[in-house]
């Protein structure tokens, strides 16, 4: 089993665990994603196309994620920005499978745009956390989800780029690097989504005590 | 030829690997730089927060410290004003009752008046020494603090025209000085109670929960409205000292009359 794979279960049972913990409330929106995000992974994926699985996958994911930055980040600039991003990723998406390519070629272009968004807002919630005067990141589960994000989006941008070059994959083991730096951008992501929820949970246990 | 096309070969096959290797390299570069960035802002982050906390004790160390020094002042000055009390004033009326005695002596029968005089000057006499010794913060330290309100509702009491009830069923595990200070607080509430409530009775009750000390001083008198009643120099002073015991204050308006709160933790 690819070691990537590994670190996508214990996310999964880490939200499972946290579940009750998970604040604020709309972070639980991660743990059906991580299921899906599962099936798609150890049974969809063997079950039907590859890329058309990936491809509607990829729409679902992007939605939860839009909508999570929209309740991360407070301002009202903030959020219709995200709001004309989510929906020029998705015009885009859209456009890319049905017209450019096909539901059965993964569509790069606009991950790429949705990957480029999803860094930005992830760097807006890092400044507007270095405004504060005091703001303890330990604590926070936001700070680790979108550590998580800014890190995953980073290499999967990456990877996408190189992905969309024909000349890249008549290179000897293109295919080798191109899932090493995938499985890294994996694992990073996952053991910074278990962190994000781990801080949930012992938020809440302490909270508990305390009452 | 053939050697030309085999040399030709291995240098694009090495080219291709050397592309790969390069785009490898790229990648990992480029997670290392975020990676980087990242921990940098972690460690730059605590950092300030670090500064920000020190600052912050700091601050509360100067107000602490303000605060203290403003009581020490102002128990100083209560003070000397109980050895005036006691000193000076008392030793004048105690001049006064020895020469109404001596008056009194020069006649058979004893005016009324007269005698009323020096009991008026005996009792006037008394309250100035029970006052003296609630003033004074050597006196104070001796006692603890449930002693001492005692002390004070029984000269209250004494003076009659509002009638004093404490209720207090547990021990005060507190230091002197601290005891000073929330015996002052409560002072301070009885005065306002006196001054401002027209009130027939004033209760204070004291009781222990959860290694607190709550304190209640609620009348029967006017109310309170709180837009006037919380702004004067004796209720800034109650929260000074409440903010130096690290408790909390609150004046609530009952239906007949108001009530002050105190939660003071003892442990501290």
């Amino acid at each position: 089993m690819n070691i990537s794979k590994i670190f996508e279960i214990i996310a999964l049972l880490t939200s499972l665990v946290a579940f009750k913990a998970i604040r604020p409330l709309y972070l639980r929106i991660l743990v059906p994603l991580l299921i899906l995000t599962v099936a798609v992974e150890n049974y969809f994926s063997k079950i039907i196309e590859v890329n058309k699985v990936y491809n509607v996958f990829s729409l679902v994911e992007m939605a939860v994620w839009f909508f999570i930055f929209f309740k991360i980040l407070p301002r009202k600039n903030f959020r219709v920005g995200i709001a004309i991003a989510a929906i020029l990723c998705f015009t885009y998406a859209f456009v890319e499978v049905m017209y450019l390519r096909s539901w059965l070629v993964f569509r790069t272009d606009s991950l790429r745009i949705y990957n480029l968004s999803i860094i930005l807002f992830s760097t807006l919630y890092f400044f507007e956390i270095n405004k504060k005067e005091y703001h303890n990141i330990f604590t926070d589960p936001l700070f680790w989800i979108c550590t998580a994000c800014f890190l995953f989006h980073l290499l999967f941008f990456f990877n996408n780029t190189i992905w969309g070059q024909f000349f890249y994959w008549k290179l000897t083991n293109a295919k080798a690097v191109y899932i090493t730096l995938q499985s890294t951008a994996n694992i990073i992501y996952y053991s910074l989504l278990c962190k994000g929820l781990l801080v949930c949970y012992y938020k809440f246990k302490l909270e508990q005590l305390n009452l | 030829m053939q050697r030309t096309i085999g040399l030709l070969l291995q240098i694009q096959t090495g080219t291709a690997q050397f592309v790969t290797n390069l785009v490898a390299v790229l990648g990992f570069l480029l997670f290392i730089i975020a990676t980087f960035s990242i921990v940098q802002f972690i460690i730059n982050r605590q950092k300030r927060n670090n500064l920000y906390l020190e600052q912050e004790a700091l601050k509360t160390s100067f107000e602490k410290q303000l605060l203290q020094s403003q009581i020490e002042v102002q128990e100083a000055t209560l003070h000397t004003i109980s050895m005036e009390l006691h000193d000076n004033i008392n030793q004048l009326l105690g001049s006064a009752h020895n020469l109404l005695n001596f008056t009194k002596r020069g006649f058979d029968v004893v005016p009324p008046t007269l005698k009323e005089a020096d009991e008026t000057i005996v009792k006037a006499s008394a309250a100035i020494r029970a006052l003296s010794r609630s003033l004074n913060t050597e006196w104070l330290q001796k006692f603890d603090l449930i002693e001492n309100l005692n002390a004070e509702i029984n000269r209250l009491n004494g003076i009659g025209q509002i009638k004093y009830h404490l209720s207090c069923t547990d021990e005060v595990n507190m230091s002197n000085d601290k005891q000073l200070l929330l015996y002052r607080i409560i002072q301070e509430a009885i005065q306002n109670c006196m001054k401002h409530a027209e009130a027939d009775n004033i209760f204070i009750s004291l009781s222990n929960e959860n290694q607190q000390l709550n304190i209640a001083i609620a009348d029967d008198g006017n109310g309170l409205d709180p837009k006037t009643a919380l702004t004067g120099m004796g209720t800034m002073n109650m929260r000074q000292r409440t903010k130096l015991l690290g408790g909390s204050i609150d004046w609530f308006a009952l239906e007949k009359g108001c009530k002050v709160v105190l939660v003071i933790p003892q442990n501290q």
